[in-house]
């Protein structure tokens, strides 16, 4: 295409090109590229012109609104977050609620358990009622206050028919949960829980700490709580009282 | 022209020169449907500054668009921008294989009409029309440009510091027969196809 068109021609033909003609006027044009193949060719050029262009002006379009937005106040966007978005924080913030609040329930219980483990096995046995003497072991206790092992050995050493036999294997229990050897207290309670009256408290809070809240517990709970007499029978119901508890549930 | 609704604006755009100029600016200052193309590209993978950048390419998009008579208003002018934001959006984020179908939040339903094909430029064209463009001179680019834009003669000779009308058009007749020879010596393959 090395021929010049005249520009009433170029005019014309992008006036058919964007479908401005009707008429004479586009009947005519069409002739005249039926006439001339030079017409056709720039009559299909014309739409890669018009794109061409398009290029230039969406340039410039684009460098007028940069200039816009530089001389606009920047804009104020409400940001609707999507609905997922802050569920996932309250789901998160739901989960450590949750686990503080059980970190202190769990806290609380073990809190309740050791402020009673401690407290029976301080008592002195006098003061609950035990009636046969405890010089013995009190003896015992003051020689070996710091060698729990020594008096336990000590304690053991003690005949079956030792008058202070019950109250020394009690007090094995209560050197073993000093030592928070909950395990090894156990047998003692429970074989003397007949005789000493605070065995059967001491049984349940070892079974306590050590999550054994099963049959043997409920049974022993159950005897202490519903008999009158019984020395520790408020505190059984404390203890029973405590074990309702959500969190116990929980828990144990 | 004395602005009363929508359809002035794009009559306004139609016209060219600086009606266009003056239709473009009112549109980008309508800070509702920027805000709401900005919430929605935050709400998917974007932050202000894409909302910014899309929202002027959905501007040039629908300039592109009423020019051209790609545009009817049936409804809302900037319902129809808002809509051309968001498919341009989701095309850069189906680019970047950040979004799958069906993944995309949305705030409204989506504005019949808006045809892709009328949206985007397939990319090697545009690389093509690019090309061609380039080689062109700057002033031959400038006389051409505000002639498509509709510029009169007169206001191409003021803006660009000719002589007169005369020289205007007679600069634009040259310029035009200079581009057509270049395509026809850089044929696209596409354009062949057509």
């Amino acid at each position: 295409m090395n021929q010049s068109i005249d520009e009433k021609i170029l005019d014309s033909l992008r006036d058919y090109h964007l479908g401005k003609l009707d008429g004479v006027e586009k009947q005519t044009i069409e002739q005249q590229i039926i006439d001339h193949p030079e017409y056709r060719d720039a009559l299909h050029h014309m739409a890669t012109v018009y794109d061409i262009l398009d290029v230039k002006i969406e340039n410039g379009l684009r460098e007028y609104l940069k200039k816009l937005q530089t001389n606009s106040p920047a804009i104020e966007i409400k940001i609707e977050r999507p609905r997922s978005f802050p569920w996932k924080w309250a789901a998160a913030a739901s989960v450590l609620v949750l686990l503080s609040v059980a970190g202190l329930k769990y806290s609380a219980q073990q809190s309740f358990i050791n402020e009673r483990l401690e407290r029976y096995t301080s008592i002195d046995a006098s003061t609950r009622g035990e009636n046969k003497p405890v010089n013995h072991i009190e003896d015992l206790k003051t020689r070996y206050q710091d060698n729990p092992d020594q008096l336990i050995d000590s304690l053991k050493s003690l005949p079956a028919d030792h008058p202070l036999y019950f109250k020394a294997q009690t007090e094995i229990a209560s050197q073993y949960i000093g030592l928070k050897k909950y395990n090894e207290a156990l047998p003692y309670l429970r074989s003397t829980e007949k005789q000493s009256p605070e065995s059967g408290i001491l049984k349940l809070l070892c079974l306590m700490k050590l999550h054994q809240t099963g049959e043997e517990f409920n049974k022993s709970l159950d005897i202490i709580m519903n008999d009158p007499t019984h020395i520790d029978s408020k505190e059984a119901r404390t203890i029973y009282d405590h074990t309702k508890t959500f969190w116990w549930k929980v828990f144990n | 022209m004395k602005v009363e609704n929508e359809r002035d604006l794009v009559e306004m755009v139609k016209t060219g020169a600086t009606q266009r100029e003056k239709a473009l600016s009112i549109i980008y200052s309508e800070k509702q449907t920027k805000a709401k193309l900005t919430a929605l590209i935050l709400k998917n993978h974007g932050n202000v500054q894409d909302g910014e950048d899309f929202f002027q390419e959905a501007i040039i998009v629908l300039d592109r668009n009423i020019r051209r008579g790609d545009f009817r208003l049936d409804g809302s002018l900037y319902s129809y921008l808002l809509s051309i934001g968001k498919f341009l959006w989701m095309n850069h984020l189906r680019k970047k294989n950040l979004i799958l179908p069906g993944e995309f939040i949305e705030a409204d339903p989506p504005v019949s009409g808006v045809q892709p094909d009328h949206i985007l430029i397939d990319a090697q064209r545009k690389e093509y029309l690019t090309a061609m463009l380039n080689k062109l001179g700057s002033k031959c680019q400038n006389i051409l440009e505000l002639w498509q834009l509709s510029y009169s003669m007169e206001e191409i000779a003021n803006r660009l510091g000719m002589t007169d009308a005369a020289a205007a058009r007679k600069a634009k007749y040259d310029c035009q027969q200079q581009l057509i020879k270049i395509i026809h010596a850089n044929p696209n393959s596409k354009d062949e196809l057509k």
